[in-house]
Protein backbone atom coordinates (compact mmCIF):
# COMPACT_ATOMS: atom_id res chain seq x y z
CA UNK A 1 0.00 0.00 0.00
CA UNK A 2 2.64 2.40 1.11
CA UNK A 3 4.80 1.37 -1.86
CA UNK A 4 1.96 2.07 -4.26
CA UNK A 5 1.29 5.40 -2.55
CA UNK A 6 4.94 6.31 -2.79
CA UNK A 7 4.98 5.35 -6.47
CA UNK A 8 1.89 7.44 -7.08
CA UNK A 9 3.43 10.42 -5.38
CA UNK A 10 6.64 10.10 -7.39
CA UNK A 11 4.67 9.77 -10.62
CA UNK A 12 2.79 12.91 -9.67
CA UNK A 13 6.13 14.51 -8.86
CA UNK A 14 7.64 13.66 -12.24
CA UNK A 15 4.44 14.78 -13.86
CA UNK A 16 4.58 18.21 -12.31
CA UNK A 17 8.29 18.21 -13.10
CA UNK A 18 7.52 17.47 -16.75
CA UNK A 19 4.85 20.14 -16.74
CA UNK A 20 7.27 22.68 -15.29
CA UNK A 21 9.88 21.68 -17.84
CA UNK A 22 7.34 22.04 -20.64
CA UNK A 23 6.26 25.42 -19.31
CA UNK A 24 9.91 26.45 -19.06
CA UNK A 25 10.62 25.25 -22.59
CA UNK A 26 7.67 27.31 -23.77
CA UNK A 27 8.19 30.55 -21.91
CA UNK A 28 11.88 30.90 -21.00
CA UNK A 29 13.13 31.87 -24.44
CA UNK A 30 12.31 31.83 -28.14
CA UNK A 31 13.49 28.54 -29.61
CA UNK A 32 15.11 27.97 -32.98
CA UNK A 33 15.60 31.68 -33.59
CA UNK A 34 18.08 31.28 -36.46
CA UNK A 35 16.09 28.54 -38.15
CA UNK A 36 12.97 30.69 -38.05
CA UNK A 37 14.95 33.63 -39.44
CA UNK A 38 16.12 31.39 -42.27
CA UNK A 39 12.53 30.30 -42.93
CA UNK A 40 11.53 33.98 -43.02
CA UNK A 41 14.23 34.82 -45.56
CA UNK A 42 13.51 31.72 -47.62
CA UNK A 43 9.76 32.28 -47.79
CA UNK A 44 10.22 35.93 -48.73
CA UNK A 45 12.68 34.98 -51.49
CA UNK A 46 10.44 32.22 -52.85
CA UNK A 47 7.41 34.50 -53.01
CA UNK A 48 9.58 37.13 -54.72
CA UNK A 49 10.60 34.47 -57.25
CA UNK A 50 6.92 33.65 -57.81
CA UNK A 51 6.12 37.33 -58.34
CA UNK A 52 9.07 37.63 -60.71
CA UNK A 53 7.83 34.61 -62.70
CA UNK A 54 4.28 36.00 -62.88
CA UNK A 55 5.33 39.55 -63.79
CA UNK A 56 5.14 39.16 -67.61
CA UNK A 57 1.66 37.63 -67.31
CA UNK A 58 0.35 39.63 -64.38
CA UNK A 59 -2.37 41.10 -66.58
CA UNK A 60 -3.81 37.71 -67.51
CA UNK A 61 -3.43 36.17 -64.04
CA UNK A 62 -4.40 39.01 -61.70
CA UNK A 63 -5.95 41.49 -64.16
CA UNK A 64 -9.58 42.24 -64.94
CA UNK A 65 -10.03 40.46 -68.27
CA UNK A 66 -7.86 37.34 -68.06
CA UNK A 67 -9.23 33.82 -68.35
CA UNK A 68 -10.41 34.20 -64.72
CA UNK A 69 -12.15 37.57 -64.89
CA UNK A 70 -12.59 40.05 -62.06
CA UNK A 71 -16.32 39.27 -61.96
CA UNK A 72 -15.73 35.53 -61.69
CA UNK A 73 -13.07 36.00 -59.01
CA UNK A 74 -15.31 38.32 -56.98
CA UNK A 75 -18.24 35.87 -57.17
CA UNK A 76 -15.96 33.04 -56.05
CA UNK A 77 -14.60 35.14 -53.18
CA UNK A 78 -18.16 35.95 -52.11
CA UNK A 79 -19.41 32.39 -52.21
CA UNK A 80 -16.47 31.03 -50.18
CA UNK A 81 -15.42 34.09 -48.18
CA UNK A 82 -11.67 34.69 -48.30
CA UNK A 83 -9.51 37.75 -48.03
CA UNK A 84 -8.34 39.56 -51.15
CA UNK A 85 -7.56 43.21 -51.69
CA UNK A 86 -7.94 42.73 -55.43
CA UNK A 87 -11.70 42.31 -55.28
CA UNK A 88 -12.07 45.72 -53.59
CA UNK A 89 -11.85 47.65 -56.83
CA UNK A 90 -12.36 46.97 -60.52
CA UNK A 91 -10.29 49.93 -61.68
CA UNK A 92 -7.59 49.08 -64.21
CA UNK A 93 -4.47 49.96 -62.21
CA UNK A 94 -5.53 48.42 -58.89
CA UNK A 95 -4.09 44.94 -59.43
CA UNK A 96 -0.70 46.51 -60.21
CA UNK A 97 -0.84 48.44 -56.91
CA UNK A 98 -1.58 45.25 -54.95
CA UNK A 99 1.13 43.40 -56.88
CA UNK A 100 3.66 46.07 -55.98
CA UNK A 101 2.49 46.02 -52.35
CA UNK A 102 3.20 42.28 -52.36
CA UNK A 103 6.67 42.89 -53.78
CA UNK A 104 7.47 45.61 -51.23
CA UNK A 105 6.16 43.51 -48.32
CA UNK A 106 8.30 40.57 -49.45
CA UNK A 107 11.42 42.73 -49.56
CA UNK A 108 10.54 44.15 -46.15
CA UNK A 109 10.20 40.64 -44.74
CA UNK A 110 13.42 39.57 -46.43
CA UNK A 111 15.50 42.30 -44.82
CA UNK A 112 13.55 42.16 -41.56
CA UNK A 113 12.65 45.81 -41.18
CA UNK A 114 9.80 46.07 -38.63
CA UNK A 115 9.48 42.34 -39.09
CA UNK A 116 6.15 41.75 -37.36
CA UNK A 117 4.51 44.40 -39.51
CA UNK A 118 6.25 42.93 -42.54
CA UNK A 119 4.68 39.55 -41.70
CA UNK A 120 1.19 41.09 -41.66
CA UNK A 121 1.73 42.93 -44.94
CA UNK A 122 3.36 39.88 -46.53
CA UNK A 123 0.40 37.68 -45.57
CA UNK A 124 -1.96 40.33 -46.90
CA UNK A 125 -0.14 40.36 -50.25
CA UNK A 126 0.03 36.58 -50.43
CA UNK A 127 -3.66 36.13 -49.59
CA UNK A 128 -4.76 38.91 -51.94
CA UNK A 129 -3.03 37.42 -54.98
CA UNK A 130 -3.53 33.72 -54.22
CA UNK A 131 -7.19 33.98 -53.26
CA UNK A 132 -7.91 36.04 -56.36
CA UNK A 133 -6.30 33.60 -58.79
CA UNK A 134 -7.82 30.55 -57.08
CA UNK A 135 -7.80 28.16 -60.05
CA UNK A 136 -4.02 28.50 -60.44
CA UNK A 137 -3.09 27.68 -56.85
CA UNK A 138 -0.84 24.69 -56.19
CA UNK A 139 1.23 23.11 -53.41
CA UNK A 140 3.93 25.77 -53.33
CA UNK A 141 1.35 28.52 -52.82
CA UNK A 142 -0.28 26.65 -49.96
CA UNK A 143 3.07 26.12 -48.27
CA UNK A 144 4.02 29.79 -48.58
CA UNK A 145 0.66 30.83 -47.16
CA UNK A 146 0.86 28.36 -44.26
CA UNK A 147 4.39 29.41 -43.40
CA UNK A 148 3.45 33.10 -43.63
CA UNK A 149 0.68 32.52 -41.08
CA UNK A 150 3.04 30.67 -38.72
CA UNK A 151 5.69 33.38 -39.16
CA UNK A 152 3.12 35.96 -38.10
CA UNK A 153 3.14 34.34 -34.64
CA UNK A 154 6.91 33.87 -34.47
CA UNK A 155 9.81 36.16 -33.60
CA UNK A 156 11.44 35.67 -36.93
CA UNK A 157 13.05 39.12 -36.90
CA UNK A 158 15.41 38.54 -33.96
CA UNK A 159 18.24 37.17 -36.08
CA UNK A 160 19.71 38.17 -39.41
CA UNK A 161 17.50 41.21 -39.86
CA UNK A 162 17.66 44.98 -39.79
CA UNK A 163 15.65 44.83 -36.57
CA UNK A 164 18.35 42.68 -34.97
CA UNK A 165 21.03 45.08 -36.17
CA UNK A 166 19.16 48.01 -34.72
CA UNK A 167 18.69 46.15 -31.42
CA UNK A 168 22.46 45.43 -31.29
CA UNK A 169 23.17 49.09 -31.76
CA UNK A 170 20.96 49.82 -28.80
CA UNK A 171 18.31 51.81 -30.63
CA UNK A 172 15.51 49.31 -30.15
CA UNK A 173 13.01 51.92 -28.97
CA UNK A 174 10.41 52.58 -31.59
CA UNK A 175 10.31 56.26 -32.39
CA UNK A 176 7.58 58.29 -34.01
CA UNK A 177 8.05 56.56 -37.39
CA UNK A 178 6.99 53.27 -35.80
CA UNK A 179 3.79 54.89 -34.58
CA UNK A 180 3.13 56.34 -38.03
CA UNK A 181 3.57 52.94 -39.69
CA UNK A 182 1.37 51.40 -37.03
CA UNK A 183 -1.40 53.96 -37.69
CA UNK A 184 -1.09 53.50 -41.46
CA UNK A 185 -1.50 49.74 -41.10
CA UNK A 186 -4.49 50.36 -38.86
CA UNK A 187 -6.06 52.48 -41.57
CA UNK A 188 -5.35 49.82 -44.19
CA UNK A 189 -6.87 47.16 -41.97
CA UNK A 190 -9.93 49.33 -41.41
CA UNK A 191 -10.38 49.60 -45.19
CA UNK A 192 -10.20 45.81 -45.48
CA UNK A 193 -12.59 45.16 -42.61
CA UNK A 194 -15.18 47.67 -43.80
CA UNK A 195 -14.70 46.89 -47.50
CA UNK A 196 -16.80 44.82 -49.85
CA UNK A 197 -15.06 41.49 -49.25
CA UNK A 198 -13.79 41.51 -45.70
CA UNK A 199 -12.83 37.84 -45.58
CA UNK A 200 -13.56 35.45 -42.76
CA UNK A 201 -14.25 36.89 -39.35
CA UNK A 202 -11.46 35.05 -37.47
CA UNK A 203 -8.81 36.10 -39.95
CA UNK A 204 -9.88 39.72 -39.75
CA UNK A 205 -9.98 39.43 -35.95
CA UNK A 206 -6.51 37.89 -35.92
CA UNK A 207 -5.13 40.69 -38.05
CA UNK A 208 -6.77 43.38 -35.95
CA UNK A 209 -5.54 41.71 -32.74
CA UNK A 210 -2.01 41.48 -34.14
CA UNK A 211 -2.19 45.18 -34.89
CA UNK A 212 -3.65 46.16 -31.51
CA UNK A 213 -1.18 43.88 -29.72
CA UNK A 214 1.69 45.66 -31.40
CA UNK A 215 0.45 48.96 -30.00
CA UNK A 216 0.01 47.61 -26.48
CA UNK A 217 3.39 45.84 -26.54
CA UNK A 218 5.10 49.04 -27.63
CA UNK A 219 3.43 50.90 -24.79
CA UNK A 220 4.25 48.27 -22.15
CA UNK A 221 7.85 47.77 -23.23
CA UNK A 222 8.83 51.36 -22.75
CA UNK A 223 9.66 50.26 -19.19
CA UNK A 224 11.47 46.93 -19.75
CA UNK A 225 11.48 45.81 -16.09
CA UNK A 226 7.75 46.20 -15.49
CA UNK A 227 5.58 43.15 -14.79
CA UNK A 228 3.65 43.75 -17.99
CA UNK A 229 6.81 43.76 -20.08
CA UNK A 230 8.11 40.55 -18.50
CA UNK A 231 4.74 38.87 -18.89
CA UNK A 232 4.66 39.98 -22.52
CA UNK A 233 8.12 38.48 -23.03
CA UNK A 234 7.03 35.10 -21.63
CA UNK A 235 3.76 35.12 -23.58
CA UNK A 236 5.64 36.11 -26.73
CA UNK A 237 8.04 33.21 -26.21
CA UNK A 238 5.14 30.80 -25.77
CA UNK A 239 3.40 31.99 -28.94
CA UNK A 240 6.67 31.83 -30.85
CA UNK A 241 7.46 28.33 -29.63
CA UNK A 242 3.96 27.05 -30.40
CA UNK A 243 4.33 28.40 -33.94
CA UNK A 244 7.75 26.77 -34.25
CA UNK A 245 6.29 23.43 -33.15
CA UNK A 246 3.58 23.78 -35.80
CA UNK A 247 6.16 24.58 -38.47
CA UNK A 248 8.17 21.51 -37.50
CA UNK A 249 5.05 19.36 -37.71
CA UNK A 250 3.87 20.89 -40.97
CA UNK A 251 7.02 19.80 -42.78
CA UNK A 252 6.54 16.21 -41.62
CA UNK A 253 2.91 16.27 -42.67
CA UNK A 254 3.68 17.57 -46.15
CA UNK A 255 6.40 15.02 -46.88
CA UNK A 256 4.53 12.12 -45.34
CA UNK A 257 1.24 12.77 -47.12
CA UNK A 258 2.97 13.44 -50.44
CA UNK A 259 4.97 10.22 -50.03
CA UNK A 260 2.12 7.95 -49.02
CA UNK A 261 -0.09 9.32 -51.81
CA UNK A 262 2.64 8.28 -54.25
CA UNK A 263 2.60 4.73 -52.88
CA UNK A 264 -0.84 4.36 -54.40
CA UNK A 265 0.49 5.12 -57.88
CA UNK A 266 1.50 2.27 -60.12
CA UNK A 267 4.28 4.21 -61.85
CA UNK A 268 5.89 5.15 -58.54
CA UNK A 269 6.00 1.53 -57.44
CA UNK A 270 7.29 0.31 -60.79
CA UNK A 271 9.97 2.97 -61.01
CA UNK A 272 8.89 4.87 -64.12
CA UNK A 273 7.20 7.89 -62.50
CA UNK A 274 10.17 10.24 -62.82
CA UNK A 275 10.13 9.65 -66.60
CA UNK A 276 6.61 11.07 -66.82
CA UNK A 277 7.15 13.74 -64.16
CA UNK A 278 10.15 15.17 -66.00
CA UNK A 279 8.02 15.56 -69.11
CA UNK A 280 4.94 16.81 -67.28
CA UNK A 281 5.77 20.40 -66.43
CA UNK A 282 8.54 22.58 -67.82
CA UNK A 283 11.74 21.36 -69.46
CA UNK A 284 14.38 24.06 -68.98
CA UNK A 285 17.15 21.76 -70.28
CA UNK A 286 15.57 19.39 -72.83
CA UNK A 287 18.87 17.64 -73.62
CA UNK A 288 19.49 16.85 -69.94
CA UNK A 289 15.93 15.62 -69.49
CA UNK A 290 16.31 13.34 -72.51
CA UNK A 291 19.63 12.03 -71.20
CA UNK A 292 18.09 11.11 -67.84
CA UNK A 293 14.95 9.66 -69.43
CA UNK A 294 16.98 7.44 -71.78
CA UNK A 295 18.32 5.42 -68.84
CA UNK A 296 15.78 3.05 -67.35
CA UNK A 297 18.03 2.34 -64.34
CA UNK A 298 18.58 6.00 -63.55
CA UNK A 299 14.87 6.78 -63.75
CA UNK A 300 14.02 3.83 -61.49
CA UNK A 301 16.65 4.87 -58.96
CA UNK A 302 15.44 8.47 -58.91
CA UNK A 303 11.81 7.36 -58.57
CA UNK A 304 12.46 5.04 -55.65
CA UNK A 305 14.83 7.51 -54.01
CA UNK A 306 12.08 10.15 -54.09
CA UNK A 307 9.59 7.68 -52.63
CA UNK A 308 12.03 6.60 -49.91
CA UNK A 309 12.91 10.18 -49.05
CA UNK A 310 9.33 11.31 -48.62
CA UNK A 311 7.92 8.31 -46.80
CA UNK A 312 10.93 7.95 -44.47
CA UNK A 313 11.31 11.66 -43.70
CA UNK A 314 9.34 11.52 -40.40
CA UNK A 315 11.33 8.47 -39.23
CA UNK A 316 14.68 10.07 -40.00
CA UNK A 317 13.79 13.00 -37.77
CA UNK A 318 14.02 10.72 -34.73
CA UNK A 319 17.78 10.53 -35.12
CA UNK A 320 19.77 13.80 -35.34
CA UNK A 321 22.41 12.56 -37.77
CA UNK A 322 19.93 10.72 -39.99
CA UNK A 323 17.86 13.92 -39.97
CA UNK A 324 20.77 15.99 -41.26
CA UNK A 325 21.50 13.50 -44.04
CA UNK A 326 17.81 13.53 -44.94
CA UNK A 327 17.79 17.33 -45.07
CA UNK A 328 20.83 17.30 -47.35
CA UNK A 329 19.08 14.78 -49.58
CA UNK A 330 15.94 16.92 -49.81
CA UNK A 331 18.14 19.88 -50.67
CA UNK A 332 19.57 18.06 -53.69
CA UNK A 333 16.17 16.66 -54.62
CA UNK A 334 14.68 20.14 -54.73
CA UNK A 335 17.63 21.56 -56.66
CA UNK A 336 16.98 18.82 -59.21
CA UNK A 337 13.27 19.61 -59.34
CA UNK A 338 13.97 23.32 -59.81
CA UNK A 339 16.45 22.79 -62.63
CA UNK A 340 14.85 19.88 -64.46
CA UNK A 341 11.17 20.75 -64.14
CA UNK A 342 11.23 24.54 -64.17
CA UNK A 343 9.87 24.82 -60.62
CA UNK A 344 12.31 27.13 -58.78
CA UNK A 345 9.50 28.75 -56.78
CA UNK A 346 8.14 25.41 -55.61
CA UNK A 347 11.60 24.11 -54.68
CA UNK A 348 12.54 27.26 -52.80
CA UNK A 349 9.26 27.21 -50.88
CA UNK A 350 9.79 23.59 -49.84
CA UNK A 351 13.42 24.17 -48.89
CA UNK A 352 12.63 27.24 -46.82
CA UNK A 353 9.94 25.32 -44.93
CA UNK A 354 12.50 22.52 -44.36
CA UNK A 355 14.94 25.04 -42.91
CA UNK A 356 13.13 24.93 -39.57
CA UNK A 357 14.64 21.43 -39.09
CA UNK A 358 18.23 22.53 -39.70
CA UNK A 359 20.72 21.73 -36.91
CA UNK A 360 21.63 24.60 -34.60
CA UNK A 361 25.42 24.13 -34.56
CA UNK A 362 26.40 25.16 -38.11
CA UNK A 363 23.83 27.97 -38.10
CA UNK A 364 25.26 29.29 -34.84
CA UNK A 365 28.83 29.17 -36.18
CA UNK A 366 27.69 30.93 -39.33
CA UNK A 367 25.73 33.48 -37.28
CA UNK A 368 28.60 34.29 -34.89
CA UNK A 369 31.06 34.58 -37.78
CA UNK A 370 28.72 36.96 -39.59
CA UNK A 371 28.10 39.04 -36.45
CA UNK A 372 31.80 39.16 -35.52
CA UNK A 373 32.53 40.44 -39.01
CA UNK A 374 29.80 42.94 -38.52
CA UNK A 375 31.25 44.06 -35.19
CA UNK A 376 34.59 44.54 -36.93
CA UNK A 377 33.11 46.67 -39.66
CA UNK A 378 30.83 48.52 -37.27
CA UNK A 379 33.55 49.19 -34.72
CA UNK A 380 34.87 52.51 -36.13
CA UNK A 381 31.42 54.04 -36.37
CA UNK A 382 30.33 52.78 -32.96
CA UNK A 383 32.90 53.57 -30.30
CA UNK A 384 30.53 53.00 -27.36
CA UNK A 385 31.32 49.78 -25.45
CA UNK A 386 27.63 49.17 -24.85
CA UNK A 387 27.03 48.15 -28.46
CA UNK A 388 29.65 45.40 -28.46
CA UNK A 389 28.44 44.27 -25.05
CA UNK A 390 24.96 43.86 -26.39
CA UNK A 391 26.06 41.97 -29.45
CA UNK A 392 27.21 38.98 -27.39
CA UNK A 393 23.89 37.95 -25.80
CA UNK A 394 22.35 37.73 -29.27
CA UNK A 395 24.35 34.54 -29.79
CA UNK A 396 21.99 32.62 -27.51
CA UNK A 397 22.47 28.84 -27.43
CA UNK A 398 19.86 26.89 -29.34
CA UNK A 399 18.59 23.36 -28.85
CA UNK A 400 19.44 20.83 -31.52
CA UNK B 1 -3.96 29.61 -25.03
CA UNK B 2 -1.39 29.63 -27.83
CA UNK B 3 -0.43 26.06 -26.98
CA UNK B 4 -4.06 24.94 -27.00
CA UNK B 5 -4.57 26.58 -30.38
CA UNK B 6 -1.42 24.92 -31.70
CA UNK B 7 -2.49 21.47 -30.47
CA UNK B 8 -5.99 21.84 -31.93
CA UNK B 9 -4.52 23.09 -35.19
CA UNK B 10 -2.05 20.21 -35.41
CA UNK B 11 -4.86 17.69 -34.83
CA UNK B 12 -7.03 19.39 -37.44
CA UNK B 13 -4.19 19.31 -39.97
CA UNK B 14 -3.73 15.60 -39.35
CA UNK B 15 -7.46 14.96 -39.69
CA UNK B 16 -7.59 16.99 -42.89
CA UNK B 17 -4.87 14.91 -44.49
CA UNK B 18 -6.41 11.67 -43.25
CA UNK B 19 -9.98 12.61 -44.15
CA UNK B 20 -10.20 11.46 -47.79
CA UNK B 21 -8.73 8.04 -47.06
CA UNK B 22 -9.70 6.71 -43.68
CA UNK B 23 -11.51 9.19 -41.46
CA UNK B 24 -15.25 9.70 -41.31
CA UNK B 25 -17.36 12.30 -43.03
CA UNK B 26 -17.78 14.07 -39.68
CA UNK B 27 -13.99 14.43 -39.33
CA UNK B 28 -13.81 15.85 -42.83
CA UNK B 29 -16.52 18.42 -42.05
CA UNK B 30 -14.94 19.51 -38.76
CA UNK B 31 -11.41 19.77 -40.12
CA UNK B 32 -12.54 21.60 -43.23
CA UNK B 33 -14.52 24.15 -41.24
CA UNK B 34 -11.43 24.76 -39.06
CA UNK B 35 -8.88 24.95 -41.84
CA UNK B 36 -10.58 26.37 -44.94
CA UNK B 37 -9.95 28.57 -46.80
CA UNK B 38 -6.56 29.64 -45.41
CA UNK B 39 -5.25 26.13 -44.89
CA UNK B 40 -6.71 24.80 -48.10
CA UNK B 41 -4.13 22.56 -49.76
CA UNK B 42 -3.50 19.39 -51.63
CA UNK B 43 -0.20 17.70 -50.94
CA UNK B 44 -0.62 14.92 -53.47
CA UNK B 45 2.06 16.44 -55.63
CA UNK B 46 2.59 14.26 -58.70
CA UNK B 47 0.57 11.54 -57.01
CA UNK B 48 -0.76 8.97 -57.41
CA UNK B 49 0.41 9.27 -61.03
CA UNK B 50 2.92 11.94 -62.03
CA UNK B 51 1.55 13.09 -65.37
CA UNK B 52 -1.31 15.53 -65.74
CA UNK B 53 -1.86 14.30 -69.31
CA UNK B 54 -2.06 16.05 -72.62
CA UNK B 55 -4.96 18.44 -73.03
CA UNK B 56 -6.59 18.43 -76.45
CA UNK B 57 -9.47 20.59 -77.58
CA UNK B 58 -11.65 21.13 -80.61
CA UNK B 59 -14.27 23.72 -81.47
CA UNK B 60 -17.39 24.22 -83.53
CA UNK B 61 -17.23 27.35 -85.62
CA UNK B 62 -20.09 29.11 -87.40
CA UNK B 63 -18.59 30.69 -90.49
CA UNK B 64 -19.27 31.25 -94.17
CA UNK B 65 -19.27 27.47 -94.80
CA UNK B 66 -21.87 26.79 -92.10
CA UNK B 67 -21.03 25.00 -88.88
CA UNK B 68 -17.58 23.40 -89.01
CA UNK B 69 -16.03 21.12 -86.40
CA UNK B 70 -12.28 21.49 -86.12
CA UNK B 71 -9.80 18.64 -85.58
CA UNK B 72 -8.46 17.89 -82.09
CA UNK B 73 -5.63 20.29 -81.33
CA UNK B 74 -2.92 19.29 -78.83
CA UNK B 75 -2.77 22.35 -76.57
CA UNK B 76 -0.15 20.85 -74.24
CA UNK B 77 2.31 20.45 -77.10
CA UNK B 78 1.57 24.01 -78.17
CA UNK B 79 2.17 25.25 -74.60
CA UNK B 80 5.39 23.29 -74.13
CA UNK B 81 6.84 24.92 -77.26
CA UNK B 82 6.64 28.29 -75.48
CA UNK B 83 7.84 27.01 -72.09
CA UNK B 84 10.69 24.80 -73.30
CA UNK B 85 14.15 26.00 -72.32
CA UNK B 86 12.82 28.40 -69.67
CA UNK B 87 13.23 27.91 -65.95
CA UNK B 88 11.06 30.73 -64.58
CA UNK B 89 7.49 29.79 -65.46
CA UNK B 90 4.43 31.72 -64.33
CA UNK B 91 1.48 30.27 -62.46
CA UNK B 92 -0.55 30.38 -65.66
CA UNK B 93 2.03 28.51 -67.70
CA UNK B 94 2.36 25.83 -65.04
CA UNK B 95 -1.22 25.28 -63.96
CA UNK B 96 -3.83 26.89 -66.17
CA UNK B 97 -4.14 24.31 -68.92
CA UNK B 98 -3.61 21.09 -66.92
CA UNK B 99 -6.05 22.00 -64.13
CA UNK B 100 -8.89 23.77 -65.98
CA UNK B 101 -10.73 20.60 -67.06
CA UNK B 102 -10.28 18.63 -63.79
CA UNK B 103 -11.43 21.66 -61.79
CA UNK B 104 -14.51 22.06 -63.98
CA UNK B 105 -15.36 18.38 -63.60
CA UNK B 106 -14.80 18.50 -59.84
CA UNK B 107 -17.16 21.49 -59.36
CA UNK B 108 -20.42 20.30 -57.74
CA UNK B 109 -22.23 23.47 -56.71
CA UNK B 110 -24.21 24.67 -59.79
CA UNK B 111 -23.04 28.28 -59.52
CA UNK B 112 -19.43 27.20 -59.18
CA UNK B 113 -19.85 24.74 -62.02
CA UNK B 114 -21.08 27.47 -64.32
CA UNK B 115 -18.12 29.66 -63.32
CA UNK B 116 -15.62 26.90 -63.95
CA UNK B 117 -17.25 26.14 -67.30
CA UNK B 118 -16.80 29.76 -68.35
CA UNK B 119 -13.21 29.64 -67.10
CA UNK B 120 -12.50 26.43 -69.00
CA UNK B 121 -13.92 27.76 -72.24
CA UNK B 122 -11.98 31.02 -71.88
CA UNK B 123 -8.76 29.11 -71.23
CA UNK B 124 -9.32 26.91 -74.28
CA UNK B 125 -10.57 29.59 -76.67
CA UNK B 126 -7.68 31.93 -75.86
CA UNK B 127 -5.23 29.17 -76.79
CA UNK B 128 -7.12 28.04 -79.90
CA UNK B 129 -7.28 31.44 -81.55
CA UNK B 130 -5.41 31.30 -84.85
CA UNK B 131 -5.50 27.50 -85.04
CA UNK B 132 -9.16 27.01 -85.95
CA UNK B 133 -11.28 27.92 -89.01
CA UNK B 134 -12.47 31.52 -89.36
CA UNK B 135 -15.81 32.42 -87.82
CA UNK B 136 -17.60 32.63 -84.51
CA UNK B 137 -16.72 29.89 -82.04
CA UNK B 138 -19.99 28.55 -80.65
CA UNK B 139 -18.88 25.42 -78.82
CA UNK B 140 -15.73 23.92 -77.43
CA UNK B 141 -14.84 20.46 -76.18
CA UNK B 142 -11.79 19.29 -74.23
CA UNK B 143 -10.26 15.95 -73.33
CA UNK B 144 -7.24 14.72 -71.42
CA UNK B 145 -5.04 12.02 -72.94
CA UNK B 146 -2.78 9.94 -70.73
CA UNK B 147 -0.09 7.47 -71.75
CA UNK B 148 -0.48 3.78 -70.93
CA UNK B 149 0.97 3.57 -67.42
CA UNK B 150 1.07 -0.23 -67.47
CA UNK B 151 3.67 -0.35 -70.23
CA UNK B 152 7.26 0.71 -69.74
CA UNK B 153 8.17 3.76 -71.81
CA UNK B 154 11.34 1.95 -72.97
CA UNK B 155 9.57 -0.99 -74.56
CA UNK B 156 10.68 -1.14 -78.21
CA UNK B 157 7.14 -1.09 -79.62
CA UNK B 158 6.57 2.31 -78.06
CA UNK B 159 9.70 3.91 -79.40
CA UNK B 160 9.19 3.13 -83.05
CA UNK B 161 5.53 2.32 -83.28
CA UNK B 162 2.41 4.12 -82.25
CA UNK B 163 2.23 5.20 -78.65
CA UNK B 164 -0.64 3.80 -76.63
CA UNK B 165 -2.90 6.64 -75.56
CA UNK B 166 -6.05 6.71 -73.50
CA UNK B 167 -8.70 9.34 -73.06
CA UNK B 168 -8.84 9.74 -69.29
CA UNK B 169 -11.53 12.39 -69.13
CA UNK B 170 -13.47 14.49 -71.58
CA UNK B 171 -15.99 17.30 -71.37
CA UNK B 172 -19.22 17.59 -73.29
CA UNK B 173 -19.59 20.24 -75.95
CA UNK B 174 -19.63 23.47 -73.95
CA UNK B 175 -21.43 26.59 -75.13
CA UNK B 176 -19.09 29.55 -75.64
CA UNK B 177 -20.63 32.94 -74.89
CA UNK B 178 -19.81 35.87 -77.15
CA UNK B 179 -18.01 37.73 -74.35
CA UNK B 180 -15.75 34.75 -73.68
CA UNK B 181 -14.22 34.77 -77.15
CA UNK B 182 -11.86 37.58 -76.34
CA UNK B 183 -9.45 36.96 -73.47
CA UNK B 184 -7.00 39.74 -72.74
CA UNK B 185 -3.45 39.45 -71.56
CA UNK B 186 -2.84 36.01 -72.98
CA UNK B 187 0.56 35.53 -74.55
Amino acid sequence: MTGAGYEKASVAGTRTGALTRAADWLTQKSRRGRQVALVRIGVAVSWLVALFCDWPQRESIYGLEGAWTWGMASDALDSAPSLSLLSLSASPGWHLCVYLLAVVASVQLLVGWHTRLACVLFLLGVCSLQNYAQPLEYGADSLVRYTAIYLLASRCGREWSLDARRARRGSAQVGWHGVVVWLAVGALLAVCVLGASAGRLWLVTALVLAWAGQGWAWWARRTPESVQARWLEAAGNAVHNAAVALMLGQVILVYYSAGTAKLAGETWREGTAVYYALRAVGTPFPALTDAICSSQTLVALLTWATLFLQVCFPLALLHPRAKNWMLAATFFEHCGIALLMGLPYFSLAMLSADAIWLPAGPLKRFGTRASSEKVHTDAPSLPSPKASEESTPSGTPLPT
Amino acid sequence: MAVLLAVVHALMSLGYVAAPASASQATATVTRSWLLPEWHARWRLFAPEPHAGYVEARVRVEGSRGTVTSRWIDLTAQESRTTQGRIFLSHAELNQLPTALPRFRAARDPEQRQRMQRYLSRVLVSRLAGHVPQGRITKVQARVIVPDWTRSPWQPALHGGERMRFVREASQWLEVQAEDQDVKGQS
